[in-house]
């Protein structure tokens, strides 16, 4: 199953999703899609503009290739299955979204040899067919920060603890 | 000790979970925007209206925001970017004593936003995730989400 899903910002995304639609028409895998804030049909797909958390998760779960928007919280969802992630940033010149940051997380992404960035979505089913033939080792997830954080906040609290006591 | 937790609905809120095993295991709440997801948040959360839904909205709930958060008097407020109410939210916090603690979300790799250069005199930890953005602005790094 290929898991399409343009994340919860409110812009339309209909550039990916109509390209993808036109894809599944011409294959046997099914191609969900969580389409956000679009007013079109897909269909082709098996599609709805909003998803629970849970139908979420599980989508997640059974994709084998991940296609979406350049979002982090999306590109976290694809690291953690190891699967293929192929990201077409949104861009302010067709009013995806309000500043082209998506193109730097994007370029990160395939640096880490985790995906590949597709800018003209006519190279979308190409893009697709190369993910699948992608070979990822497990991801393991950086700690570095999280482990900070932690670090910082026992501080502050031995730091409070340490006033009480005086 | 008590913790807030702010954070942008969507990929910000990701973020913040992918700190869980930080700040979870201190009593907290959140500071975030109202979406079908943050309601079904399972912790006290404090609700706000996004602005490019409604401005005066926006206002009415953020200000309602902040008295509850000054009700609750955390020691440590924790953000991973939440644009307009950052930009309140850090000032408050700092008046009443709170630690701040601003983390730039992964998705900013060569620069940082707006709202992190005005929050940036009032947060007493200011990171970002990603290396080379941190030696080109003096900002501290220790590792990423991603």
């Amino acid at each position: 199953m290929i898991f399409v899903t343009v994340g919860t910002a409110e812009y339309p995304f209909d550039r990916l999703l109509s390209e993808m639609d036109i894809i599944a028409s011409g294959t046997d895998e099914p191609v969900v899609m969580q389409t956000g804030f679009s007013d079109k049909d897909y269909p082709h797909t098996e599609y709805s503009r909003f998803m629970s958390e849970d139908e979420m998760r599980s989508n997640y779960d059974r994709a084998r290739i991940l296609v979406c928007h350049a979002g982090v919280g999306t590109i976290m969802n694809g690291l953690e299955r190891g699967i293929p992630i192929v990201m077409v940033p949104r861009r302010t010149m067709y009013d995806e979204v309000d500043t082209d940051h998506q193109l730097m997380i994007a370029k990160k992404v395939v640096d880490m040899g985790r995906g590949i960035c597709v800018e003209d979505v006519s190279e979308l089913r190409d893009a697709i067919e190369r993910a699948g033939r992608m070979e990822l080792s497990p991801y393991v997830r950086n700690r570095e920060l999280c482990n900070y954080i932690s670090d910082v906040l026992d501080g502050i609290e031995s730091c409070m603890e340490g006033k009480r006591h005086r | 000790m008590k913790i807030a937790l702010e954070c942008s609905k969507g990929g910000h809120l990701q973020e913040m979970m992918g700190l869980k095993d930080a700040w979870d295991r201190f009593d907290h709440f959140f500071i975030t925007y109202d979406s079908e997801r943050t309601r079904s948040l399972d912790c006290r959360k404090y609700l706000i209206e996004h602005p490019i839904n409604s401005v005066p909205r926006f206002i009415i709930t953020l200000f309602m925001a902040l008295g509850r958060v000054f009700g609750e008097r955390p020691d440590v407020l924790i953000s991973t970017g939440m644009g307009w109410t950052d930009i309140f939210m850090f000032p408050f916090c700092r008046l009443m004593g709170t630690y701040t603690i601003y983390i730039e979300s992964a998705a900013n790799v060569d620069y940082i936003t707006g709202t992190a250069k005005l929050i940036r005199p009032f947060a007493n930890k200011f990171l970002v995730q990603w290396e080379g953005l941190a030696e080109s602005i003096g900002a501290e790094y220790h590792g990423g989400v991603l």
